[in-house]
């Protein structure tokens, strides 16, 4: 009886837990698989072999090509004096396959007729004079085996740049040549494109396998972490899945167009994975400001905000919370009183006082008035009114110093206090954007957001240079605030107090 | 009160009031200098017309008069004409009128129409007020996702992280970021649209016809709404919410449950009551906030337009004090929005405040 009992249970048991598991397995893989999914089209286009063409400020254009087994390889062509209006792109004389390549798309019958049309293509010396087969010769033309590739090849200019001209000798000594006169730092992507080959199925065949094992990973930790108990789980597993894309996707979004080349970026659709990278995109942020003096800057500011309002709100607060003294309740009201003044309201006297006084365009008409905040003044004076004080009376006896109870008994107790608030104001000075902006005219001073909007307002970056710009604002702040969470999420809560 | 009697002035208590001005000295001094006394001056400013450089010039009410007050113009009539070729355009109506000599002349037709002496002022409060919108969508989906988030799941952590992370990113770098994924043709918001609904038809193929977000005046608004709801929907809010949702008494729940309370009469009746006080506290900071609020986003993603659609009271106040230096106007205008915060603070505490059981 007992062990028939034992047997439905463990029976039960079993089938429950196959029930979580398969769940666990289909969201694991469903996960990977829709990543692959997204990336599809894509993946097989990053293992195209990539031709990237630029320029620099003499108009002499390099050519850089990729391959699966090379890695990149620079070629510098020949020089062009700028302005000349025609360059020409030559594949460099190493330059090999690495896989069967059969290719592909033939250019439609519109794009010839346009291309014909405008006379931006050229019909070979020797075109037959019916024009049905004279078309059919071009697209042979075009898509005949250059010498040094083995195969057809059609190039695609992802810059709207228009080629011209491929008559049939041009094509055999490999130079293509573009009506655009090349800017410095213009860059071209060409790409080759292999339709199917052993190596791209590796590829594929690579990233199907790793996608197994990776949803099985992860459904191994959702099982780990108690998802899956009951069929609200899942559901909860599910939105908070979707729900935590939506919050993570435009990061990506950002990431993924910092390391993009100008032409990857602008380009008419979703392209997340960035090829080639462009890790130069930093270089030019720093190149074009002084990416780095504002982040000194910015530093600087916030510590000295920091450490000078944290000296005399926790003084102030400790003033409030334990010294006893005439006036003492009647000016804690005027304090909070202020709280709810816009700060618009005050920014403009004082403005005025700094002009008065000399202060605009320097350090110390953003450093001194954010020395002192009613605000971490009544945080600090609600957390100190929350501590025991048998302590302090117990040092009192013993003759310590009202002072050498601050230093050796309150501040030490209230540390989670001081933290949180040393994080909020860290980060509220770090990101405080209005008034540096109205007190600063000197690029130099600027801190970090102001740089940063001054950047892009000013020296119109590429996206893809901003977005690099805007990662390095962005990622250390997620660094700290992943480090100090557990701060941030005491401090919200220690602020509503007040409510 | 006993303290005090008991030893009004003796050495201890007159050192310990001596100690405690001391301590509080240094902050009291950035008190008076930074806040109080600003207050004050800028309600003087309030009342003057005042351009930095030369003295400040008593106006009584004429800034306040501006911004708040309306009066009559004389606007032509416009009428619609038809032209041979059935097209139709608007033109100024004329009348013909007598001169006192007798000789006739023609004149434009006017009306007599009341207007608002700063209509900018009152375009830029429709703006702040709409862009409050956000504030009871945003806290609807807090509740929610910390509805979700109270669970006694492993990992919340995690999830939590990266729910909080854009609100933690706030700032210029994430409005860059996000004027980015609203531009029209490369941006994310529109290919995505694009690779979706255009699938089903819903999205106009043409790259012209791609609604351009931040660049017409209609979507502007809104568009920065949705954003503000990235940012704040998993941000401080939620955490409130989570940790006024953790404080509900279990017991009364499995009490509601005996009573056999369906999910949704939980909520309503016990869930709901006994977190009014976060409710009520997020209003608050929420209505503060919001009439404050809008400068930065307008600055740096839109620059206040287009058409001055995303300009609030605060970008406003930052135009006329620090732009065009017409501090008087700028410093009436902040002591406006003082008094409305004010207002709508006390009207909460009021008739909010009632309704916030215990």
């Amino acid at each position: 009886m007992t062990s028939e009992a034992d047997r439905i249970l463990a029976e039960s048991r079993r089938t429950i837990s196959l029930a979580r598991r398969t769940g666990a397995v289909v969201y694991g893989l469903a996960l990977t698989v829709g990543v692959v999914l997204v990336l599809r089209a894509e993946l097989a286009e990053k293992f195209d072999m990539a031709l990237l063409f630029s320029t620099d400020t003499r108009g002499a254009v390099y050519s850089l090509s990729y391959s699966l087994d090379k890695g990149e390889h620079w070629t510098r062509l020949e020089e062009k004096s700028p302005g000349s209006g025609v360059f020409a792109l030559t594949p460099p004389p190493d330059y090999r396959d690495p896989i069967p390549v059969r290719v592909s798309p033939e250019i439609p019958d519109s794009v010839l007729d346009t291309e014909l049309a405008s006379g931006r293509l050229l019909r070979p010396k020797d075109a037959p004079a019916d024009e049905k087969k004279a078309r059919s010769e071009l697209k042979d033309i075009l898509l005949r085996p250059v010498r040094g590739i083995p195969c057809p090849v059609t190039f695609s200019i992802d810059g709207g740049l228009t080629w011209r001209g491929t008559a049939k000798e041009a094509i055999e000594q490999r130079i293509y040549t573009f009506t655009h006169a090349p800017e410095a730092g213009l860059e071209i992507l060409l790409r080759a494109r292999p339709a199917s080959s052993n190596a791209v199925l590796g590829v594929w065949a690579a990233v199907l396998i790793l996608t197994v094992p990776v949803g099985l990973a992860i459904a191994w930790v959702v099982l780990r972490l108690g998802y899956f108990t009951d069929g609200f789980s899942i559901a909860t597993l599910v939105f908070f899945t979707v729900f935590g894309l939506t919050m993570i996707v435009p990061f990506i979004w950002m990431i993924s167009t910092a390391f993009k080349t100008q032409q990857e970026a602008t380009l008419f659709k979703i392209q997340w994975l960035p090829w080639p990278i462009r890790w130069a995109n930093f270089a030019d942020v720093f190149r074009t400001v002084q990416f780095g003096r504002f982040y000194i800057n910015s530093v600087f500011l916030a510590s000295y905000a920091t450490i000078g309002l944290m000296f005399t709100s926790s003084l102030a607060a400790y003033s409030f919370a334990r010294l006893d003294f005439p006036g003492r309740d009647k000016l804690f009201l005027a304090y909070l009183g202020t709280m709810m003044i816009p700060g618009a309201v005050t920014s403009i006297p004082v403005f005025v006082l700094m002009c008065k006084i000399g202060w605009v365009d320097s350090y110390k008409a953003i450093i001194v008035p954010g020395l002192f905040s009613a605000y971490g003044t009544f945080m600090l004076r609600q957390f100190f009114m929350t501590l025991p004080r048998d302590l302090e009376d117990a040092a009192k006896i013993d003759g310590c110093s009202l002072f050498g109870i601050f230093v050796r008994i309150i501040l030490p107790l209230s540390k989670p206090a001081i933290a949180t608030l040393t994080i909020f104001t860290f980060m509220g000075s770090w990101g405080d954007f209005m008034w540096p902006l109205i007190i600063l005219n000197d690029t130099k001073k600027m801190p970090l957001p102001v740089g940063i909007q001054f950047f892009a307002a000013s020296e119109y970056p590429d996206p893809n240079v901003l977005m690099a710009a805007t990662m390095m604002m962005i990622v250390p702040v997620i660094i700290v605030f992943i480090l100090g969470q557990r701060y941030f999420v005491e401090g919200i809560q220690l602020g509503a107090v007040k409510g | 009160m006993k303290k005090y009697e008991e030893s009004r002035w003796s050495g201890g208590r007159f050192r310990e009031a001596l100690a405690g001005y001391g301590f509080i000295s240094g902050n009291f001094l950035g008190f008076l200098v930074f806040t109080s006394i600003p207050i004050v001056i800028s309600l003087y400013l309030a009342f003057t017309e005042y351009h930095v450089l030369t003295p400040p010039k008593w106006v009584g009410m004429r800034n306040f008069k501006e911004i708040l007050w309306c009066h009559y113009e004389d606007v032509p009539v416009m009428e619609k004409v038809k032209t041979a070729d059935g097209n139709e355009f608007e033109q100024i109506k004329m009348k013909t009128v007598t001169n006192p000599d007798g000789t006739t002349a023609q004149a434009a037709e006017t009306v007599r129409k009341l207007r608002p002496n700063d209509y900018n002022f009152w375009h830029y409060s429709y703006n702040t007020v709409f862009l409050m919108m956000g504030i009871p969508i945003g806290m609807a989906l807090s509740l929610s996702m910390a509805l979700i988030m109270n669970q006694k799941i492993r990992g919340i952590t995690f999830w939590r992280t990266i729910f909080f992370l854009p609100s933690v990113t706030a700032g210029v770098a994430v409005y860059l970021l996000w004027t980015w994924i609203y531009n029209p043709e490369q941006g994310l918001l529109n290919l995505f649209l694009h690779h979706t609904l255009g699938y089903l038809g819903l999205f106009p193929e043409d790259h012209a016809k791609w609604p351009q977000w931040l660049g017409s005046a209609n979507l502007a608004k809104p568009s920065l709404i949705l954003m503000g709801l990235w940012i704040g929907a998993g941000g401080y809010n939620m955490i409130l919410y989570l940790a006024a949702l953790q404080g509900v008494d279990p017991q009364l729940y499995e009490a509601a449950m005996i009573d056999g309370a369906t999910s949704w009469q939980k909520f309503v009746h016990v869930t709901w009551p006994l977190i009014s006080p976060t409710t009520f506290f997020i209003v608050v900071m929420g209505i503060i906030g919001g009439f404050q609020g809008g400068f930065m986003q307008a600055y740096v993603m839109t620059e206040g337009g287009p058409q001055g659609s995303t300009t609030t009271l605060s970008y406003y106040i930052f135009n006329n004090a620090f732009t065009w230096f017409n501090m008087g106007k700028a410093a009436a205008i902040a002591w406006f929005l003082f008094l409305v915060v004010f207002v709508m603070t006390i009207l909460n505490w009021r008739f909010g405040g009632k309704k916030v059981n215990y």
